[in-house]
């Protein structure tokens, strides 16, 4: 792969559920690689689904996805040695513990024994669950079930990584520590894409955000820029939180009860 | 050569079954077990009850292999999987915790039945094992592709899951029965059990692993429980 050739692509990606509402319209978005990328939407725009398609859990209609210059078919499986995802819907074996399970990871991505017992004491460790290592996955809260996931994800050293509403029900202290980890992994040159409601947590972390709606990208900017670009689409300077509820109201917004 | 993610799966399978519900389906079988052989209308060798006891045991493991968890499927998705060693891992995972169910359920049996002669019983159990087990595998593998079900061995449909496991293990004997019964050339069940692993390891193996690399997507809307946008 070129070192400037995009991680990340979707072409034209056409995806609708059946019989219900066309979730991707033609929705097209590139990622270069070594960048923290953010997408953010309404519940309901695609951003799941767009997840779902990279991680091979659904497929478009129609258009193109790339990952890393190939394209996503059935039977690309090779590709997923070079990502890690954390998806809304966990998905593990809740019946191992903590460690047995990035144990199980670990062997996945053929990590030699005394690499994995390395880098799984490390993660336990910073991911606040080395108390919790033999405790089925079954039994931990919320946020512990949010960890375990990213500490699977991450234990290959992915030059992809991609999150689903990562910081769900962490505490400050852990969601603190992951954006160190994700901000470490992109300066090493891993591509890091997120899709999250916490939009300040979007425009503290990310380099670009791109915002999907109706099933199509309709804003996409670094971060540096968002301001100028709330200029040219609002008409003022504003922050990212105003310039997406502008970005994608449909009607003037209410922010009022008749009965308080 | 055994890989780290060979090893990984092996944990997985083997612990997966011990530590889930499962094997708290032979308590009941088990009685079954201990009644059929001395029961005064004599319907079954004892060989054959422990036989089909241990495998309506072990209905999930060999009719949907993909489903021991409800995400499990989706979840193997997200690795570099290949797919023909899983398959294998868990037809032969499947096999060893077989052996050992049935050890378990044949000495229990036995000492509920001492007129047994427990050397003949052995070795016609042996043939007919090795008749029908990889025709089962190959069937289990078609049906796990066919018809998956993410929650699987549960009350009722448990039941249903017997009663299917009960015909299929019925067609599968039909050779058995037809070498030893009519023929009676009892060491022509060595030949085919031959015949039937080489199908099993050559087509079934393979051809379940290339449904699963290409038709994902298909079995898991079959087996869809929730929907994200």
């Amino acid at each position: 792969m070129d070192k400037n050739e995009n991680v990340i692509e979707f072409l034209n990606v056409r995806k609708r559920y059946g019989d219900g509402p066309v979730v991707l319209d033609g929705l097209s978005l590139a990622v270069g690689p070594g960048r923290i990328s953010g997408l953010i939407g309404l519940n309901g725009a695609g951003k799941t689904t767009i997840i779902r398609i990279m991680a091979g859990l659904t497929r478009g209609d129609s258009g193109d996805t790339m990952l890393f210059g190939r394209r996503v078919t059935p039977g690309s499986d090779e590709i997923q040695s070079r990502i890690g995802y954390v998806l809304d819907q966990p998905m593990y074996f809740d019946w191992m513990g903590a460690e047995e399970y990035l144990r199980f990871v670990a062997g996945m991505y053929e990590l030699p024994a005394p690499l994995a017992d390395e880098r799984i004491a490390e993660i336990l460790d910073v991911f606040a669950l080395a108390e919790t290592r033999d405790m089925p996955i079954a039994a931990f809260s919320t946020g512990m079930k949010k960890k375990i996931s990213l500490a699977a994800a991450i234990i290959h050293h992915p030059r992809l990584l991609v999150l689903d509403e990562p910081f769900d029900g962490l505490d400050a202290v852990v969601a603190h520590s992951i954006k160190g980890i994700l901000a470490q992994m992109a300066a090493g040159g891993t591509t890091v894409f997120v899709t999250s409601h916490a939009l300040e947590t979007i425009e503290k972390l990310c380099d670009s955000v791109a915002v999907i709606h109706g099933g199509k990208i309709v804003m996409r900017c670094e971060m540096k820029d968002v301001r100028e670009k709330a200029v040219e689409v609002l008409g003022s300077s504003r922050s990212l939180e105003e310039l997406f509820v502008g970005l994608v109201r449909d009607a003037p917004p209410r922010n009022r009860l008749s009965w308080l | 050569m055994i890989r780290h993610s060979d090893l990984a799966m092996i944990r997985c399978e083997l612990g997966g079954y011990l530590r889930g519900t499962l094997p708290y389906r032979f308590l009941p079988l088990m009685f079954a077990g201990i009644f059929l052989p001395v029961w005064t209308w004599n319907v079954a060798p004892l060989f054959a009850a422990v036989i089909w006891i241990v495998l309506i045991g072990l209905e999930p493991r060999i009719n949907n292999i993909f489903y021991q968890s409800p995400m499990e499927l989706e979840a193997l998705s997200l690795y570099p999987a290949d797919w023909k060693r899983i398959v294998l891992i868990k037809n032969v995972s499947t096999m060893f915790i077989g052996i050992c169910a049935l050890a378990l359920v044949w000495v229990v049996s036995l000492y509920f039945s001492p007129d047994v002669d427990a050397a003949e019983n052995l070795r016609g159990g042996i043939l007919y094992l090795m008749t029908v087990c990889f025709p089962l595998l190959s069937l289990g593998n078609e049906s796990s592709v066919r018809y998956p079900r993410r929650n699987t061995g549960a009350f009722p449909g448990g039941l249903y899951e017997a009663a299917w496991m009960s015909l299929s293990l019925l067609s599968v004997s039909i050779p058995y029965f037809l070498i030893t019964g009519l023929m009676e050339i009892p060491w022509l069940c060595i030949p085919y059990a031959a015949a039937g692993a080489a199908t099993w390891y050559f087509r079934s193996v393979v051809r379940t692993a290339a449904e699963i690399t290409n038709r994902r997507n298909d079995i898991w809307i079959k087996t869809k429980t929730s929907s994200n946008s």
